[in-house]
C-alpha cells in the first residue's frame, strides 16, 4: 500500500516500454527492417518541425478528452462514450457556424463552442442519468451512444449539412468561413495551445483545490461513506458525466473549427478511445495526462507518416496502440472493477442494512 | 494433556472427529511492516486443553499475532511450533494442515450463500466435478453444524442470520477440518451481551475436549469470564507472558495492558438544565425497513441539550433504521423529525449536518471512513460551515493533523490511507472528525466497538464532554454497561418500536428483560 504512489508512476512507463519491445519484436519476426521502422517512427513524430506539428495536432484532442474521461474515472464511472460525445459536439458547433456564416467571429465562435460543449455534456448525461437513477451500466450505455452519434454524423454529412460544392467527396459538410477558424489545416495555433494550457490549469485546480475535486475522489472510493458525510453521490456522478461529455464536445468543436474546418463522415477515428487509454496511462493526474497525450499524439502522427516512408502497413503502429491499451487494461481494469464491485456491494448493503458487509479491504490492507 | 507427536498430519477428512489439541510455542516472533514493528520478540507457550486469552490495546499486535499463527502474516524473525511441527511461516495451507484455524474478526463467509454452501466452500475435500448433490451438501452441513454446536438450518442464507449465529457458523466452519488449535480474533466485538455467555461456554467446552483455544480480547471482564491463561501485549512487545488467570487481579492485568499511561476518567454525568431546549424531537417517526433490521415505527422521542440518551435493543430491532432516518440516509415513511427547532423531516444529510448533526456510523470501515482515501481527505469529507467551492489543501491537512493529534491517533502522515491504521485508530479518526465544537446533535452508533480500554474511556469522556457543552447525544450500543455509565435515559427498542424507557439508576435485569421480551417492566 505504501509503495503505491511510486508504482503508479513507474507502471505506465514500464507498460509502454514493454509494448514497444513486443511490437518491435513482432515486426522483426515478420521480416520488416526494424531499424527503418524505428527511424521512421521517430522522424514522423518528433524528427522535424512538421512532425512535431502533427504530434501536437493529435495530442490536443487526446488531451482535452482525456482530462474529462479521467475525471469520470476518478469518480468511479467508466465513461467510454467520448467518441460519440465528440461527434455531437462537433456537429452542434459546426451547425451554428454554418447557419450564421455572416456573423462576427467573436460572437459566432464562442456561441458555437458553447453549443458543442453543451451537446457533448447532454450526450454524456444520458448514460449518466441511466446510471445514477436506474443503475444501468454506463460502460454499455455510453458505448451504445457512440453508435448513435456515428450515424448522426453520417446523416448530417450526407443530408442537412452536405457540401453543395460537389467536389466529388459526397460525405463532407460545407467548410466553415475562414474567419471562424482557430487554426489552419495543421491543427496547431497559439489559440489552441493557450486553450489547452487553460484546460490543464483548470483540471489541476479542480482536482487539487476545489471541494468538487475532493468529493469526486471520495465518491469514487467510497460512495456510501460519502453519503453519510452529506455528499450527494449521485449528483457528483452527474456532474462528472456532464464535465467529461463537455470536454469531449469541446474537442469536437476544436476539430471542426481547427484542423478540419468542416466535418466528414468518421473523422478522427479512434480518438475517443485512445483518449481513454491516455487517461488510464496518466492515472488521472492532469500533468501526467498532458505527457501521455503528447506521447500518444506522437504515435498517431507516426502512424500516419510511416506507410509513406516504409513498406510497413499503417496497421503496424495500430498494433502498438492496441498492445499498450491491452497492457493498461489488464493492469488498470481489475482495480476499477474491484472498485465498482465494492460500490455495488456497498450499495446493496446500504439497502438492506445488513451487518455482514464489513469491508474486507481492511483485513487485506492492514496485513 | 500433552500434544501427541504427529509427523504425518495430513488433512483430517471432513467429518472426522477432532484430533487432540496441540501446543503452540512461539519464540522471539517479530513482524515488521516497513519501519513499523507490529510484533517485537514475542515468546510464549500455549498448551492444549486451555483457553488462552491475548489482550492488549489497539495496535498492540494482537491481531498480527493471531495472523502469524494462522500463516496469514509471515514473521520477520522467530519461530512458531504447532505440536512438534515447526511452521515455515506465512503459509496458510501449512498452518491449516497443522490444524490451526482462525475465526476472523470480520466474518469471511459470503453473505449470499446458504449455510451449507458456505461450509462446502471451505471443504478441502470437495471435488469440483465429483458427485455433488444438494442432499449430500446439506447432510454434511448438518453434521458439521451439530458438531460445531451451531443451531441453524443448513439452507438459511448467511446474510440474514443474526450476528451471533453467523459467528457460530464461522466457528463450525473452523472446526470442520478437525483443528488442533482454534484462534478467535476479537470474537466478542460484534456480539450482544447474552450471546457472549453462549460463546464463552462453547469455547470452554472446546478447550475441555482438548483443543488449544487462543482468543484475542480487549475487555477485562470478558478476559476474566473465559480465560485459563492471559498473555498481554503492548506496542508489539510481550508485557505479560502466559499467566494463569487465578494469579492475576483485574488491576494488575489492567496495569500490564495500559502501562503507565493514565486512563481518562469518565467525568460524572451532569444533569441537563431543567429548562434546556429540545435539540432533537421526533413525532411518530416511521422509517423504511432494511432486510435485516426492523423498521423504526411510531418513534416519538425528545433529546434536550446536554442530555445523553441511549437506545438499547438486540441488534436488528430497528436501531439502524432509526439512525438512518434521523441522519437522512433513508426517507421517512411517516412522522416528523426536527433538529434545533427546524423541521428536517425531508432534509438532506448535508442540510441536517448544517444544523449541527454529527454521526458516528455503525460500520466504520464502510460508512465512517473511505479506507483507500488519505486521512486528511476523510477528515475533510463533510462540509463545514464557511467552506466554499474552493479549498486549501494545506489548511485542511493542518486541521486534520491537529484533530488527530488531539485524539492521540497513531498515524505517520495525514496523507496515508485510512486503511493503514488499526481498527481502533480508524474509529478515533471518525471521532476526531465528528466531535467538534459546533456539534448540536451527536448520534453515536457503537462508538467504542473494537476499542481498547483507554480509547473507549476517551470516547465515553468525549460523549459526556459534548453533552456538558450543550450537545444532545444519542448513543446506540450493544454494551449496556457503557450506556449505563454515560446515559441519562435509556430507551429500549423491540421490533422497531420503543417499548420501554428507563431513568437512572439503571437496573441491568429490567433493561435486559425489556430487550428480550419487548415490554417495559
Amino acid at each position: 500500500m505504501r509503495q503505491l504512489p511510486k508504482l503508479a508512476a513507474a507502471r505506465p512507463v514500464g507498460v509502454i516500454a514493454a509494448s514497444l519491445l513486443l511490437v518491435v519484436g513482432i515486426f522483426a519476426v515478420s521480416g520488416y527492417d526494424v531499424g527503418a521502422i524505428v527511424a521512421g517512427t521517430v522522424d514522423g513524430s518528433v524528427g522535424s518541425a512538421a512532425a512535431w506539428t502533427q504530434t501536437i495536432r493529435w495530442a490536443i484532442p487526446l488531451l482535452i478528452i482525456a482530462l474529462g474521461v479521467g475525471l469520470a474515472f476518478q469518480a468511479g464511472y467508466f465513461n467510454i462514450g467520448a467518441q460519440g460525445q465528440m461527434y455531437v459536439g462537433a456537429i452542434g458547433s459546426l451547425a451554428v457556424g454554418l447557419a450564421w456564416r455572416d456573423g462576427p467571429a467573436l460572437v459566432v465562435v464562442p456561441c458555437a463552442f458553447a453549443v458543442g460543449i453543451a451537446l457533448g455534456a447532454l450526450w454524456s448525461l444520458v448514460p449518466g442519468l441511466l446510471r445514477t437513477r436506474l443503475g444501468a451500466d454506463e460502460v454499455v450505455t455510453s458505448l451504445m451512444m457512440n453508435f448513435i452519434a456515428v450515424l448522426l454524423l453520417e446523416w448530417v454529412c450526407t443530408g442537412p449539412l452536405k457540401s453543395r460544392d460537389g467536389t466529388g467527396q459526397a460525405a463532407t459538410t460545407d467548410p466553415l468561413p475562414a474567419g471562424f477558424r482557430l487554426s489552419d489545416g495543421s491543427g496547431v495555433s497559439p489559440t489552441l495551445l493557450v486553450l489547452c494550457a487553460l484546460l490543464v490549469a483548470g483540471a489541476v485546480i479542480l482536482t487539487g483545490r476545489t471541494r468538487l475535486g475532493l468529493e469526486i475522489r471520495l465518491v469514487g472510493r467510497n460512495p456510501v461513506m460519502a453519503q453519510w458525510m452529506g455528499i450527494r453521490a449521485s449528483r457528483v456522478g452527474l456532474v462528472v458525466f456532464a464535465l467529461s461529455g463537455a470536454a469531449a464536445g469541446l474537442a469536437g468543436a476544436v476539430e471542426a473549427y481547427g484542423p478540419s474546418g468542416g466535418l466528414r463522415v468518421g473523422f478522427s477515428p479512434q480518438v475517443g478511445f485512445m483518449a481513454v487509454i491516455v487517461a488510464l496511462v496518466a492515472a488521472f493526474g492532469p500533468i501526467r495526462t498532458l505527457l501521455a497525450a503528447v506521447f500518444f499524439g506522437a504515435l498517431r502522427a507516426a502512424t500516419i507518416y510511416l506507410p509513406i516512408v516504409s513498406d510497413l502497413p499503417q496497421a503496424g503502429l495500430d498494433m502498438l496502440n492496441g498492445t499498450v491499451a491491452l497492457w493498461i487494461t489488464v493492469s488498470a481494469v481489475p482495480v476499477l472493477l474491484k472498485r465498482r464491485r465494492a460500490r455495488a456491494a456497498a450499495r446493496a448493503g446500504d439497502q438492506s442494512g445488513e451487518p455482514a458487509r464489513r469491508d474486507r479491504e481492511v483485513v487485506s490492507s492492514r496485513g | 494433556m500433552q500434544a501427541p507427536p504427529d509427523e504425518n498430519t495430513e488433512h483430517a477428512p471432513a467429518g472426522a472427529p477432532s484430533r487432540a489439541g496441540a501446543a503452540v510455542a512461539c519464540r522471539d516472533v517479530s513482524v515488521r511492516f516497513g519501519d513499523f514493528r507490529a510484533l517485537d520478540g514475542v515468546s510464549g507457550t500455549f498448551p492444549p486443553g486451555k483457553v488462552h486469552v491475548i489482550v492488549g490495546q489497539n495496535g498492540a499486535g494482537k491481531t498480527t499475532f493471531a495472523r502469524v499463527l494462522a500463516g496469514l502474516v509471515e514473521p520477520s524473525g522467530g519461530t512458531v511450533r504447532v505440536g512438534e511441527h515447526l511452521l515455515t511461516g506465512g503459509n496458510v495451507a501449512e498452518s491449516r494442515r497443522q490444524g490451526v484455524e482462525l475465526v476472523h474478526q470480520h466474518f469471511a463467509l459470503p453473505a449470499d450463500f446458504t449455510v451449507a454452501q458456505a461450509l462446502e466452500l471451505f471443504n478441502d475435500e470437495s471435488r469440483p466435478f465429483g458427485g455433488f448433490s444438494k442432499a449430500r451438501l446439506h447432510r454434511r452441513a448438518r453434521t458439521l453444524l451439530e458438531r460445531g454446536g451451531a443451531d441453524v438450518a443448513a439452507d438459511a442464507v448467511i446474510g440474514r442470520l443474526p450476528i451471533e449465529t453467523m459467528q457460530a457458523v464461522e466457528i463450525a466452519r473452523a472446526l470442520a477440518s478437525g483443528p488442533r488449535v482454534l484462534i478467535l480474533d476479537e470474537p466478542t466485538a460484534v456480539l450482544p451481551p447474552p450471546a457472549m455467555r453462549g460463546l464463552f461456554g462453547r469455547l470452554r467446552e472446546l478447550a475441555a475436549a482438548g483443543l488449544c483455544v487462543i482468543v484475542v480480547l480487549h475487555k477485562l471482564d470478558e478476559v476474566f469470564a473465559v480465560a485459563d491463561t492471559v498473555t498481554a501485549l503492548r506496542a508489539g512487545r510481550l508485557v505479560l507472558e502466559p499467566t494463569p488467570i487465578a494469579d492475576l487481579s483485574p488491576a494488575e492485568l489492567s496495569r500490564a495492558i495500559i502501562g503507565d499511561a493514565p486512563v481518562k476518567e469518565v467525568p460524572s454525568v451532569a444533569e441537563p438544565a431543567p429548562d434546556a431546549p429540545a435539540v432533537l424531537s421526533t413525532a411518530r417517526l416511521t422509517a423504511r425497513s432494511g432486510s435485516h433490521d426492523a423498521a423504526a415505527t411510531d418513534v416519538s422521542l425528545e433529546i434536550r441539550a446536554g442530555e445523553i440518551v441511549g437506545v438499547a435493543g438486540v441488534e436488528g430491532n430497528g436501531q439502524r433504521s432509526l439512525v438512518e432516518a434521523l441522519v437522512g440516509m433513508s426517507p421517512l415513511r411517516g412522522g416528523t423529525v426536527s433538529l434545533g427547532g427546524a423541521d428536517v423531516s425531508n432534509a438532506s444529510v448535508r442540510r441536517r449536518r448544517d444544523h449541527g448533526l454529527r454521526v458516528i456510523p455503525f460500520e466504520r470501515n464502510v460508512e465512517g471512513v473511505s479506507l483507500s482515501s488519505a486521512l486528511w481527505e476523510n477528515h475533510a469529507a463533510p462540509r463545514r460551515a464557511g467552506d466554499g467551492p474552493l479549498l486549501n489543501p494545506r489548511a485542511l491537512r493542518e486541521r486534520c493533523r491537529e484533530a488527530l493529534d488531539r485524539w492521540r491517533v497513531a498515524y505517520r502522515s495525514e496523507t496515508q490511507p485510512a486503511g493503514n491504521l488499526s481498527g481502533g485508530n480508524v474509529q478515533k479518526t471518525v471521532l476526531a472528525r465528528e466531535i467538534t465544537g459546533d456539534v448540536r446533535l451527536l448520534i453515536a452508533a457503537h462508538p467504542t466497538r473494537g476499542l481498547d480500554i483507554a480509547a473507549a474511556g476517551d470516547v465515553r469522556a468525549a460523549l459526556v464532554d459534548a453533552a456538558a457543552s450543550g450537545a444532545a447525544v444519542l448513543v446506540v450500543s450493544a454494551d449496556l454497561e457503557e450506556m449505563f455509565e454515560v446515559c441519562h435515559r435509556v430507551l429500549v427498542m423491540f421490533a422497531g418500536r420503543v417499548v420501554a424507557e428507563f431513568d437512572r439508576p439503571f437496573d441491568l435485569d429490567r433493561v435486559g428483560g425489556a430487550m428480550v421480551r419487548g415490554e417495559g417492566a
